[in-house]
């Protein structure tokens, strides 16, 4: 709908210049239109009329209320006593509170109410981060209000001012500046070593506080509490003609956003390293890099000026407008920051290493990151009175597994006898760090929960207080002997050292293990692989492999069957196998899969890297690394992904499954034949090869080959999609009477899918059986009514009902439908497509017409080429478009 | 886990909802449908049958100086409507004339009273007078905006739908966006175009300037 899109550009442009100030205002906007004079003269005219009219209208004749306020005494959840309010944020009111049942006090943040009230999923990533300059959250409650519940956060209170109040006093003396800009790297490293982006960085959002010793700790806030990108409408998109426009204060996001964010991408490391780097930028110079007046078309071609000190390389590698250029994450300016070499390589280290993840492919080319020094301690495990024997045990294990481990390319190790930790009393990384200079410490606890054996151990980092490793494990007392290989597994995966030696299968479970894993590589035989799987974990319960090959089977059964039954137990599988041995490819690579699944991508991206780094001769690992980058829309890096895998495992048919898909979703339908053909040569007995591979080929208009895939697919396996496509494509070449059967077989073995309901309507209309057709097209009908109950929302299932009330010669219904569809999705060629049916079942080809005006060519294609719309083929101007759009082509 | 919480929240939510609100009502999407079709009769029914539980939400939102307030407009509404709208007719359109016709109930309940002339039809309303804000300068405003607002209506009916959303009943610009079923820039571009057009006929020295 090209009138909402201008309607985007307009009102985001009016909102960014009405944060300007007065006399800038017409200069920006000339500029941000960038000579288009249609444009900005629509823009302009809002900007001035919104300045005119103040705040004529905004506020409601009685205010309703916008949010749930508490009061001061108020007791919430009978646990938390409400002090004050001390701000009201854009995401909600924060107060201070105290927790009665620790003791302590707290800052409470609640949920912003609305049509959206819950806290945004991110808060729990958010609250896995523990690290001194980042705000600790504790925990995520629902608290009963009249009428209602509503989200709030527990976190650190933290007494003092943000960084943008401290800033407004004046420039900062250069070793405090120097002091707050490390520790703010330090804060953000640390949420990047755990896969948190924050996406709304800025001064506002970092607290200066006191530490212990009285020295000025950074702390940074609101992880996780960043609103969803909404293109570039900045700080508060809800109220952008609010009184504060034009002001200078508080709402100054657009400041911070890097120029892939004004163009709508996804926040990422690379834009929180730029929201830091105009952070530092103020820090060093009092100042912000650009005038606000500034537009950001110009803000690409123009350097912030130089504010000297040694600063300006890394502020200009921060702020630099592309991406791919600036510092991969916060560690590596932080490595940049500081002075003593020593640090700089370990951090560089820590860089390439622990954060392959959110640099992608970019960091497993990077073989020649500097080396680094580890020198490792353990203190001895925590344990309560019950568990004490058993944490002596476990420590003496994970001591000798310990004392094996070897350095590596990335880093050179020694380990610290246990008898020197002991000697000099070492119980804290700090001491560690002073007493032994240890660069990190294992610790951990162990206590003995209904008898459970539960450990959680950390790797900390000495330095920096930051946890490289955090594991948690649940062992039953019989399998707390696995403790020490998985702990061992967390130091060598956390620091990318080398494994301690391979996991092995026993000669008893080795026949069905492997014969499990081949058939596990096919969907069609995943149900084969599960009881051999089964008999080889009874077989070898001890090892690794054998769990993480059954969980890997579990969850493509679960992929297959949608029966969240076989993701709890690939859940299961995975944890077992882990808590034998973390650090092994194929545990790394199944972990992957669940951590996707749960939209942990870059979770499961670490996972992935590490599977490469222990088996790079493994093509599963970069195919699962380039689904990961697909779905998280870093589509260079997940074709090269891809293309790695068909290096690694070229006769392997998924990895062209995998290709065609991704260049099929990007439209390249050529390409995606391309990839299919190959698939299917590698596997003719695959039927979703075939299938995919059909419908591949009717996207290019190759009817017959299309349909000689999907017979062989139907014919492999009659599912009610192999069924209903070949029925599809028959129609294309106007075989209705030959689609019928099929139609009716599809309809049969899946009668709620209103689809094959609609084709089989206008294939019996088609072959002149007006009752039968009819008959179909009411059945779909109520099949369409149904799914529209359970979604409402849903943009291409009210199309089909739109289209099916116009067969049904519900001319009012069809209108409001795909009136409505239209609105819900308009971008769907789907929705576009059913709308052109429906106007042409109604007999308007006006409004057909005006559809295929705009819409994307696949449509106008495909209107072209689907025989039922032989009537609009005949209309001279629909020719007439045809012809003009070919000629752009 | 999230979600289950969440749709468990919205169930509850309901629940506290329906022991304050009038018994069920019959085909309201029937009169809906008139409404939309023009039908100053369907208008009339629909006020009688939405006001007295607008009513409860406009006392909610008075009471909002007692610390036990806690709803907003929207929430409120969308409750009546879950309340008086069947199940099986609860779609979106349907929504989206429930909240017109609620925020033009809304408007004329207001308009009325500020006028100190409650029509017969309409159940007295305890305390009204703290609802209203103080300054007449406000009362004034809303009156003027009402009476060019039936003009608009006739050109720009969704513009003068968006008024009475956005200015009578208080919705934010995300509710309004979601209640008019419109992208958010989209209802803002429409919400400057009519309070422009508002404006200018309000503006000093303009012909049809209520002063």
């Amino acid at each position: 709908m090209p009138k909402a899109q201008d309607d985007d550009q307009v009102m985001t442009l009016v909102e960014l210049a009405l944060s300007q100030p007065l006399d800038t205002r017409e200069a920006y906007v000339r500029k941000a239109c960038a000579g288009d004079t249609e444009l900005f003269s629509q823009v302009w005219d809002y900007v001035r009329w919104n300045h005119r009219m103040q705040d004529f209208l905004l506020e409601p004749l009685f205010p309703g209320l916008r949010q749930h306020q508490f009061q001061p005494g108020e007791m919430l959840l009978e646990r938390f006593r409400i002090v004050r309010e001390v701000a009201q944020g854009g995401m909600g009111i924060v107060y201070e509170a105290q927790d009665e049942k620790l003791g302590r006090r707290i800052a409470l943040k609640c949920a912003k109410s609305g049509f959206h009230q819950r806290l945004p999923p991110e808060v729990r990533h958010a609250s896995e981060i523990s690290h001194p300059n980042v705000c600790k959250i504790y925990e995520i409650h629902t608290a009963p209000i009249r009428g209602g519940e509503i989200d709030f956060l527990t976190m650190e209170f933290l007494d003092g001012e943000t960084l943008a109040e401290r800033l407004s006093r004046g420039r900062l003396p250069e070793a405090e500046a120097r002091a707050i800009a490390r520790q703010i790297c330090a804060g953000l490293a640390e949420a990047h070593r755990n896969r948190v982006v924050h996406g709304d960085l800025k001064s506002n959002n970092v607290i200066l506080t006191e530490d212990a010793n009285g020295g000025v700790r950074a702390v940074i806030t609101d992880f996780g509490l960043a609103r969803r990108p909404l293109g570039p409408a900045g700080d508060n998109p809800g109220k952008w003609a609010s009184k504060t426009a034009g002001s200078s204060q508080a709402g100054g996001t657009p400041d911070y956003m890097a120029p892939e964010l004004w163009k709508g991408e996804k926040g990422s490391a690379a834009s929180d390293v730029y929201a830091l780097g105009v952070m530092l930028y103020e820090l060093a110079a009092g100042e912000r890099p650009y005038p606000r007046a500034m537009t950001w078309q110009d803000r690409l071609k123009h350097k912030p000026s130089s504010v000297g000190h040694g600063w300006d390389s890394i502020l200009q590698k921060c702020l630099d407008p592309d991406a791919a250029k600036r510092y991969l994450d916060a560690a590596e300016v932080a490595t940049a920051l500081e002075p003593s070499r020593a640090l700089r390589w370990w951090l560089a280290a820590a860089a390439a290493v622990v954060l392959a993840a959110v640099s992608g492919l970019v960091t497993f080319q990077r073989a020649t990151a500097p080396q680094e020094s580890v020198s490792l301690a353990m203190l001895p495990f925590e344990a309560g009175p019950d568990a004490s024997a058993l944490a002596g045990l476990v420590s003496r294990d994970t001591a000798a597994e310990l004392a094996q481990l070897k350095g590596g390319k990335r880093a050179r190790l020694s380990v610290i006898p246990t008898a020197e930790v002991a000697g000099r009393q070492v119980d804290s990384p700090s001491k560690a760090r002073a007493a032994l200079h240890a660069t990190h410490v294992l610790r951990g606890s162990i206590a003995s929960v209904d008898g459970r054996v539960v450990l959680h151990a950390f790797l900390t980092d000495t330095r920096t207080q930051a946890n490289s490793g955090d594991w948690k494990a649940e062992y039953a007392p019989g399998e707390v002997r696995y403790a020490a290989a998985a702990l061992a597994g967390m130091v060598t995966a956390s620091l990318r050292l080398p494994p301690l030696g391979t996991a092995e299968v026993n000669a008893k479970a080795k026949q069905d293990y492997l014969a499990g894993v081949a058939f596990t590589r096919r969907n069609s035989t995943v149900g084969k692989a599960l009881p051999l799987l089964e008999s080889a974990v009874a077989a070898d319960p001890d090892s690794p492999l054998t769990w993480a090959a059954l969980a890997e089977a579990q969850w493509f059964q679960y992929f297959i069957s949608s029966d969240p039954v076989w993701l709890d137990r690939a859940t299961e599988a995975l944890r077992q196998a882990q808590d034998r041995d973390l650090d092994l490819a194929p545990v790394h690579r199944v972990a992957g899969l669940l951590r996707a699944n749960a939209g942990f991508y870059e979770q499961a991206e670490a996972e992935y890297q590490r599977a490469i780094d222990l088996d790079p001769s493994n093509g599963d690992a970069y195919r699962r690394l380039g689904q990961v980058y697909e779905r998280n829309n870093r589509l260079d890096q997940a074709q090269t992904a891809f293309e790695k895998a068909a290096e690694v495992d070229p006769n392997y048919f998924k990895v062209y499954q995998d290709l065609g898909a991704y260049y099929s979703a990007r439209g390249n339908d050529r390409e995606a034949v391309h990839q299919y053909e190959k698939c299917v040569q590698l596997a003719p007995d695959e039927p979703d090869a075939h299938r995919v591979l059909g419908t591949a080929y009717q996207n290019v208009a190759r009817y017959t080959d299309a349909e000689r895939e999907l017979r062989t697919a139907a014919g492999l396996a009659p599912t009610p999609g192999a069924l209903g496509n070949l029925a599809v494509v028959l129609m294309y070449q106007g075989k209705d009477q030959e689609a019928i059967p099929f139609l009716v077989r599809a309809t049969s073995q899946s009668s709620r899918e209103s689809l094959w309901w609609m084709d089989l309507g206008t294939a019996y209309a088609r072959a002149s059986m007006p009752a039968e057709s009819q008959r179909a097209f009411q059945q779909g009908l109520e099949q369409a009514e149904t799914a529209m109950a359970r979604d409402p929302r849903d943009g291409v299932a009210r199309s089909r009902l739109a289209y099916l009330y116009a067969r049904r010669g519900d001319t009012k219904r069809a209108e409001s439908e795909i009136a409505q569809a239209l609105q819900l999705s308009p971008e769907s060629n789907f929705t576009q497509g059913a709308a052109v049916w429906t106007y042409e079942a109604l007999g308007q080809r006006e409004k057909s017409l005006a559809i295929l005006e705009t819409s994307a060519d696949d449509v106008l294609l495909d209107a072209a080429r689907w025989p039922d719309l032989a009537e609009l083929h005949k209309d001279s101007r629909f020719q007439h478009l045809i012809a003009s759009r070919k000629g752009k082509q | 886990m999230f979600d289950r919480r969440v749709q468990l929240r919205v169930v509850q939510f309901a629940h506290a909802w329906l022991s304050y609100m009038e018994e069920p009502i019959g085909d309201i999407t029937h009169l809906l449908h008139e409404w939309r079709a023009g039908s100053r009769e369907a208008e009339n029914q629909l006020f009688t049958l939405v006001l007295p539980n607008l009513r409860r939400l406009a006392h909610y939102l008075m009471q909002r100086e007692r610390k036990d307030h806690s709803l907003q407009a929207t929430e409120l509404v969308d409750q009546i409507y879950f309340r008086m709208v069947a199940a099986k007719e609860r779609d979106w359109q349907n929504r989206k004339h429930f909240f017109a016709i609620a925020a033009r109930a809304m408007r004329r309940y207001l308009i009325d009273h500020a006028r100190g002339r409650p029509s017969a039809e309409f159940v007295e309303l305890e305390g009204f007078e703290n609802i209203l804000p103080v300054e007449g300068v406000k009362i004034e405003l809303a009156i003027s905006v009402d009476r060019l607002l039936d003009e608009l209506s006739e050109t720009k009916p969704e513009w003068s739908m968006l008024v009475e959303m956005k200015f009578f009943l208080g919705l934010t610009d995300e509710e309004a966006a979601e209640a008019m079923g419109v992208k958010l820039r989209t209802m803002q571009r429409t919400w400057s175009d009519a309070r422009r057009w508002l404006y200018t006929r309000m503006e000093p020295g303009h012909a049809q300037s209520t002063g």
